[in-house]
């Protein structure tokens, strides 16, 4: 059993992947899959909702941070839906809470 | 446990064929076990027909012994029995004649007449030729009137004759009278008259006369012969008969009725009451015989069978002698009569036994021969010549050991002395050989043969081609399906043991002794290092009832030129038999040359390791036990088991070449030594993940950027491998080229984002580095430093208080702008300053994370230990916290300014 699990949601242009226990070196593979099959089907929004995301590390910031970068590039925008506090201070610590667009929660969007 | 990514495949693909090859031989398996019984069934059958051969065979050696010791009592009695009939006959005979010759030469008057009581003669029977001779009167005058002869005798011997006739009648005793009698020229005669009762003959009576005028030796030696005659007649235990030719009426003795199956003399006997006795298919040869003997004169001889009177058949044997009297005319015949059933029914016995024989000896299901002790045959029956190729009597006079090729080999001699002198039979295994030289196996009956002469050997040979063939299907099947399992069982065995080493001196260890004893007395499982100029090996062989395993290394130019030759080709290779020369060849050094003479080196085959395409060493498998020769199925085996320990030990070897990197290229990425900073007491702990076998993206660095200037940097690549590894190193050597020029902190960093960006490649590549320049300053240091998404620094001052410094900045390599900015903190002795990376705060445990505040906690322990105890102290609280778990990279440095503020 992964100790991540996404679900994909598609409403409007939004595709939105919500995530639920950790993001690290063994999960982000999970993740880079799902993110591809999102990117693929061309949605002006990608939002990563880590509202339920124990636990994020380096590897995780490098996922989100590649998949914002992409989407600038790309024309589209990516959003974060921040959660636990584990999670908030990596963004803090990087100073990412001031580069890729963060959310408190997902009505915001 | 990681292994370079282009290998995947390879290895999958590898895994794939094993698989395929395991199953494969439990197919095999099936195949073999199926067929195997089939061989069984048809041994069995093959079996039973032999059983039933054999019993044939013996029986017929039995009967055929019953049948020749039988044929040899009757030719014995025969013989006997001929021998005394021949001796007989010709006695008899022989006294005829001589008889016959006397009576010629001796003008001796033979006589037959019937007399009465009282000795007057009534009527002459016979009359011998002579008469006329010595008495002058002509013949015909005896038998027109018996009182003739009285007349003729003189009147005053007349009484003594008329008495000695009489009393031979009356009597039944020989009687010999001397007498006158008056010849027909008027001159006296003297006559000696010899007479004789013939026996049960009423009154008949035989008689010899003789002119006794000076002759009287003459009818001595006569009665002589005719004593003779009639012993003989006696011990011939033949009769004698007398027939008259015009009558047919017959006298004879008391035998004769007997071998007629009368005890009793019959009152009369006829010639054509004789014929009534002879088996009617007898009787047209007998009487034919009797026509041609009175028109020719010869005798009378034959042989035929007769109806005893008590209903008997038997066989008789006659003899009639003509007598011609007057002018030829045949008038009397008399003869011999034996019984020779006895004979005639051993001569039939031996000639129906011969006949069984010859046909059991010729339609025998085997091939038969008769041979003497020097192994000429004498016989050999038509199986025999037709197995052989040898077309009719060729056989005879060759001897057995053209035909047997074991008999010189295998004792055969010796086999047949013990065979005659017991008599009992013995079976022996052989090759017989053809005409044409090819061969045959066979099952060979030996007995004892008697027949004429001295006894001889019987053999009978069974060829059991078909059997020995039967016999070996069996055995190779059964052969073929042990091995088959003994394999499987033996690569599963592998397959497992193998799979759980990674270390490769475990591996080769594990793989050698797998090998021994099952396959081999000795093993030795050798891999290539260092390009190609070193042997890595494991060696395991039998000492005493145990294994032994040892670990060498030796240079390439110490291993045996067989092996070097395999790694070349790639190529098994497989020695069946190892001779001196041979294993000169292998050694290496004259140690090595006894080694292998020691251990008695018989067979070796050294199999190729090889993985994603190429040789990377050998397996060398070798026997000391002929018996467990390799051969080319063998090598099936060995190569299923190479496979599998190639595919485990270059599993190993990857991963050992891969962590063997890591401390190099660690090594070379990190300060080995920490340089002494006077005045300063440094310490640093760096906790890769995984045991080395990853490069951690953590790494630290301590230099002299200029005088008095001292550089620290902590930092974190977001990654883990090779290429982690690659950024660690420009982010090392980046600052350290910049901060020479640049002593702004933060400065230093935008470069070192400038160059990360620059540097991208494939992969984004970002990390959070702290950098910091430390310099001496009244009594204590200043510490200048920036962040760009590095954890900030913990300073532990010397009064044991904790806090956190600086602020957060940008993470470095993503954007063109980070906003990175620099803080200052003034050191005073006995202060110092921890950094770390977020593998410490971010260590988890179930959910839980380490934290800052554990961080804080254990760093505050500290307060007043040094460097190493208080970047030790924390490890622990790491270690601890983590129980040893697998986490994130941690990187720990702490610099403490020496020297005592207050307490001591």
């Amino acid at each position: 059993m992964s100790s991540l699990q996404i679900a994909v949601e598609e409403r409007n242009g939004v595709s939105t992947l919500l995530l639920r226990g950790e993001l690290d070196i063994v999960t982000i593979g999970k993740l880079a899959r799902s993110l591809s099959e999102v990117e693929s089907k061309e949605t002006r929004t990608i939002v990563f909702d880590l509202t339920e995301l124990d636990f994020i590390d380096s590897s995780g910031l490098r996922i989100i941070v590649a998949a914002d970068t992409e989407a600038r590039r790309a024309g589209g925008r990516v959003v974060v839906v921040e959660g636990r506090e584990a999670v908030r201070r990596v963004f803090r610590h990087t100073l990412l809470d001031k580069r890729l667009t963060l959310v408190e929660d997902a009505d915001e969007i | 446990m990681s292994v370079g990514h282009g290998s995947d495949e390879v290895q999958r693909e590898d895994l794939r064929r094993l698989a395929a090859r395991a199953e494969e031989a439990e197919g095999e398996r099936d195949t073999m076990k199926s067929r195997y019984e089939d061989a069984r069934r048809e041994t069995r059958a093959a079996r039973r027909r032999l059983e039933a051969v054999t019993r044939a065979s013996r029986d017929f050696t039995k009967s055929a012994r019953a049948t020749m010791g039988g044929q040899y009592e009757l030719e014995g009695e025969l013989r006997e029995g001929l021998a005394r009939e021949r001796a007989g006959r010709g006695e008899a005979e022989e006294s005829l004649r001589r008889m016959e010759t006397l009576v010629d030469r001796l003008g001796v008057i033979i006589w037959e007449a019937e007399v009465s009581e009282s000795g007057g003669v009534e009527r002459f029977i016979l009359v011998g030729k002579h008469c006329e001779e010595v008495l002058g009167y002509p013949r015909s005058r005896w038998f027109r009137s018996a009182g003739f002869w009285m007349e003729a005798v003189h009147p005053e011997d007349r009484d003594r004759v008329r008495e000695a006739y009489g009393s031979a009648v009356r009597e039944g005793v020989e009687k010999r009278v001397e007498f006158r009698v008056f010849a027909a020229d008027g001159g006296t005669l003297w006559i000696e008259d010899l007479v004789q009762p013939v026996e049960n003959g009423g009154g008949r009576v035989r008689g010899v006369m003789v002119e006794v005028t000076g002759r009287w030796e003459a009818g001595e030696a006569l009665r002589e012969s005719e004593e003779r005659l009639r012993l003989t007649l006696d011990a011939a235990r033949m009769g004698y008969w007398s027939l008259d030719l015009s009558t047919h009426e017959a006298t004879r003795s008391t035998r004769h009725d007997r071998i007629f199956g009368h005890e009793e003399m019959l009152p009369h006997w006829s010639y054509e009451r004789f014929l009534e006795y002879v088996h009617e298919e007898d009787r047209g040869f007998v009487a034919g015989e009797f026509e041609r003997s009175q028109n020719t004169g010869e005798d009378w001889e034959f042989e035929c069978r007769i109806i005893r009177a008590d209903g008997e058949e038997r066989w008789i044997w006659a003899l009639g002698s003509v007598l011609l009297l007057d002018g030829g005319e045949p008038t009397r015949m008399f003869g011999l009569v034996g019984d020779i059933t006895e004979r005639k029914r051993a001569e039939e016995r031996i000639h129906r036994s011969e006949e069984r024989f010859r046909l059991l000896f010729e339609q025998a299901n085997e091939a038969v021969f008769v041979h003497g002790l020097d192994g000429i045959i004498t016989q050999a029956n038509e199986l025999a010549r037709e197995s052989l190729g040898y077309p009719g009597e060729e056989l005879r006079g060759m001897n057995v050991s053209d035909i047997e090729m074991n008999v010189s080999t295998d004792g055969f001699e010796e086999i047949w002395r013990e065979v005659l002198r017991t008599g009992d039979p013995v079976v022996v295994e052989g090759v017989n050989r053809r005409k044409d030289g090819s061969t045959f196996p066979v099952e060979v009956s030996i007995g004892r043969f008697e027949g004429e002469g001295e006894p001889s050997i019987l053999a009978l040979a069974r060829d059991v081609a078909e059997r020995k063939k039967a016999e070996e299907e069996r055995e190779a099947a059964l052969d073929r399906e042990r091995r088959a399992s003994e394999k499987i069982a033996f690569l599963g065995e592998a397959s497992r043991g193998l799979a759980s080493f990674l270390d490769l001196d475990g591996t080769l260890a594990k793989a050698a002794r797998l090998a021994v004893p099952r396959v081999a007395e000795w093993c030795v499982v050798d891999v290539l290092e260092d390009g190609g100029n070193k042997h890595r090996l494991a060696i395991s062989f039998q000492n005493g009832g145990e294994t032994e395993t040892r670990l060498e290394e030796r240079p390439d130019d110490e291993a045996p030129e067989p092996v070097r030759e395999v790694i070349r080709s790639g190529e098994p290779r497989l020695v069946e038999r190892v001779d001196e020369t041979h294993l000169e060849g292998i050694a290496t050094d004259e140690e090595h040359l006894e080694r292998l003479r020691g251990f008695g080196l018989d067979s070796y085959a050294i199999v190729p390791l090889q993985a994603r395409g190429r040789t990377f060493g050998t397996i060398t498998f070798a026997r000391n036990d002929p018996s467990k020769r390799y051969d080319r199925e063998s090598l099936s085996l060995l190569g299923d088991f190479t496979d599998r320990a190639s595919l485990a030990l270059d599993n190993s070897r990857l991963y050992e070449r891969q962590r063997h990197t890591a401390k190099v290229l660690q090594r070379s990425l990190l300060p080995t030594d920490l340089p002494e900073v006077p005045g300063l007491d440094i310490a640093a702990r760096l906790r890769p993940l995984g045991e080395g076998i990853e490069m951690g993206g953590d790494f630290y660095d301590l230099f002299e950027a200029s005088e008095g200037r001292w550089s620290v940097v902590i930092g974190d690549v977001l990654g883990k491998g090779p290429e982690a590894a690659a950024s660690t190193s420009l982010a090392r050597y980046t600052l350290r080229s910049v901060a020479r020029s640049e002593g702004v902190p933060s400065r230093a960093l935008e470069s070192l984002n400038a160059a990360m960006i620059e540097q991208r490649g494939e992969d984004d590549r970002f990390c959070t580095v702290l950098f910091g320049n430390i310099r001496q300053n009244d009594g204590g240091f200043t510490l200048d430093f920036a962040s760009g998404g590095h954890p900030l620094p913990v300073v532990l001052r010397s009064d044991g208080s904790v806090e956190e410094v600086g602020r957060h900045g940008t993470l470095l390599g993503v954007y063109h702008d980070p906003e990175i900015s620099d803080s200052n903190i003034k050191l005073a002795p006995g202060d110092a300053v921890v950094f770390y990376t977020d593998g410490v705060t971010e260590a988890r445990k179930d959910g839980e994370l380490f934290g800052e505040e554990r961080v804080m906690e254990s760093i505050s322990s500290c307060a007043g230990s040094d460097a190493r105890g208080v970047a030790d102290h924390l490890e622990e609280r790491l270690e601890e916290f983590s129980g040893g778990a697998l986490g994130d990279d941690a990187a720990i440095l702490v610099v403490k300014v020496d020297g005592e503020s207050g307490v001591g």
